[in-house]
């Protein structure tokens, strides 16, 4: 489909009538430019498609286009609430200890069309996640949940093209252990760079300091260490808080009746 | 027709003050409503909805009391004997309406303890509806079938109440019976397998699945799934739904009461 998998963020025409068929990971998208209108659909689900062309039983989205409305670009976004994600194992970390650790999260695809500005269209994630609840039972927020762990590293092998890796660098500067078996990586906040077709966010930087469950979270908003030539392709979804303190451990203590 | 008692009482000077009164009046009260509106509109946006009716509330009555005050005043009329009257009044009229004093002052409570807000859904005896409004005598609730409820302030004192919304996630509790021939190790693992596949339940609460009682032709188990509580009705649904699918391709009997009648 593509040359390398740098082109699939590179705009593309939109012919009449031709459906224009992108595959990242899980998610296949087609793209209709049809009567003045932009239709949409897409499949997570994983499956092979039997051909190119769309399937009749699945639903198209419509989008009125302007006129010049000729082409299109897909730009990665990482996903739109926080995201938990358990270490490859339970982990301790001694007072004064670091650990630096990376996940792959799926990523969402945005459509832009192209005329003569550029207009964002939608959001699509690559793959359905599960909600999860991250704090107690009286408050918390709604987040993702991740099935693949954070690691002590990441081959890439392992990263595909529907993967951002996001590295988390988890500082315990308490006066005690801390025991690491759930962290709340805050996605809406990293940036997005992209290096050699692979997908990376900026550092998360937690240190706790003692206060139950909180800690200070930090993002740089620069390209990792390990690929510091990286291009930006995305900016946070929100801006970035200097030195928030927030819930980035829990452990619920009661699921029973 | 003798006008002269009437021309005695409503002099020159009388009839200013009425007209200046009168246009106090008409200049005020729309300025109260006009003042009221902003007030709840700018305090529900910053704040919460509950606190805008509250605060709207308040300065009603505030500029409410002030205004008809102020226009007694502009009559000519000295307060003093009129609230020595009214007092006399409110003790008549305190002992002719100690069931709306109770609502009023009941009112007051359930501002102050909060135990819901416009816009939650709570459950009073049989009734489960959407808060309106809570007002000075009653809070005013909408049923989920479109029912308007009134329901006395003072009974939701003395009453249990549940805010079913209170909470941001809830816990959707399914019985699942099933034959006592059954592995129930199976039947665990199909259950958090349905669990597991619904994207509307959350991983963490994690699901539970508690073992609760023998029953005459079935074992009954808990099947326990957190949602968040948009989601709560729709899962329910799906999970149970799910169970009864997966059960009938799985081969796990759900057993049900029967009646073998004996002619003779």
């Amino acid at each position: 489909m593509f040359s390398d998998t740098t082109s699939m963020w590179e705009p593309f025409a939109l012919p009449e009538d031709t459906p224009v068929l992108r595959r990242i990971g899980p998610m296949t998208l087609w793209l209709l430019r049809k009567a003045g209108e932009l239709w949409i659909q897409s499949d997570v689900s994983g499956t092979e498609p039997l051909s190119d062309a769309p399937s009749p039983d699945g639903i198209w989205k419509r989008w009125a286009l302007r006129n010049g409305d000729h082409s299109a670009c897909l730009r990665p976004f990482l996903p739109d609430k926080s995201i938990v994600v358990k270490p490859e194992y339970e982990i301790y970390l001694l007072k004064n200890s670091h650990v630096r650790t990376y996940t792959r999260v799926p990523i969402w695809v945005g459509i832009d069309v192209i005329g003569d500005t550029r207009v964002a269209i939608t959001e699509i994630p690559t793959q359905v996640l599960s909600n999860t609840w991250f704090g107690g039972f009286t408050d918390g927020e709604l987040c993702y949940w991740v099935a693949s762990s954070a690691r002590r590293s990441m081959p890439l092998e392992l990263i595909q093209p529907h993967h951002a890796v996001c590295i988390m660098d988890i500082r315990n500067q308490s006066d005690s252990d801390l025991k690491v078996d759930k962290i709340c990586l805050r996605v809406e906040r990293l940036s997005l760079f992209e290096h050699n077709g692979h997908l990376w966010a900026d550092d998360t930087e937690i240190t706790y300091e003692g206060d139950e469950g909180q800690a200070q979270i930090r993002n740089d908003g620069l390209a990792p260490i390990e690929v510091p030539d990286a291009a930006i392709m995305n900016e946070p979804r929100q801006p970035h808080k200097r030195g928030l303190a927030e819930r980035a451990f829990f452990f619920f203590r009661e699921t029973g009746d | 027709m003798d006008f002269s008692l009437i021309n005695e009482f409503i002099s020159p000077d009388r009839f200013e003050r009425l007209i200046i009164a009168l246009v106090f009046l008409a200049i005020a009260l729309p300025l109260v409503y006009f003042v009221r509106g902003r007030i709840r509109a700018v305090v529900t946006k910053k704040h919460s909805e509950h606190y805008g009716m509250l605060a709207s509330k308040i300065i009603h009555y505030v500029l409410m009391v002030l205004v008809i005050v102020i226009f007694l005043t502009e009559l000519g009329l000295s307060l003093t004997p009129l609230l020595g009257a009214a007092g006399v009044l409110g003790v008549a009229i305190g002992f002719a309406s100690q069931t709306s004093v109770s609502n009023i002052i009941s009112g007051f409570f359930l501002i102050a303890e909060r135990p819901f807000s416009v816009g939650d859904v709570i459950k009073v005896g049989e009734t489960t509806g959407v808060v309106l409004s809570i007002d000075t005598l009653s809070a005013k609730l909408r049923t989920f079938d479109n029912k308007f409820v009134r329901i006395p302030n003072e009974t939701l004192v003395k009453s249990e109440v549940t805010n079913i919304t209170k909470f941001p996630i809830r816990r959707v509790d399914v019985t699942v019976s099933v034959a006592y021939k059954e592995d129930l190790g199976k039947v665990r693992a199909l259950l958090m397998d349905i669990a597991e596949s619904n994207p509307l339940a959350l991983q963490e609460p994690a699901p539970l699945i508690n073992f609760h009682m023998f029953n005459a032709s079935s074992v009954d188990l808990l099947f326990l799934v957190w949602t968040t509580r948009e989601n709560f009705i729709q899962l329910r649904n799906e999970l149970n739904e799910a169970v009864k699918v997966r059960f009938d391709a799985d081969g796990i009997e759900i057993p049900f009461p029967q009646v073998v009648v004996h002619e003779t």
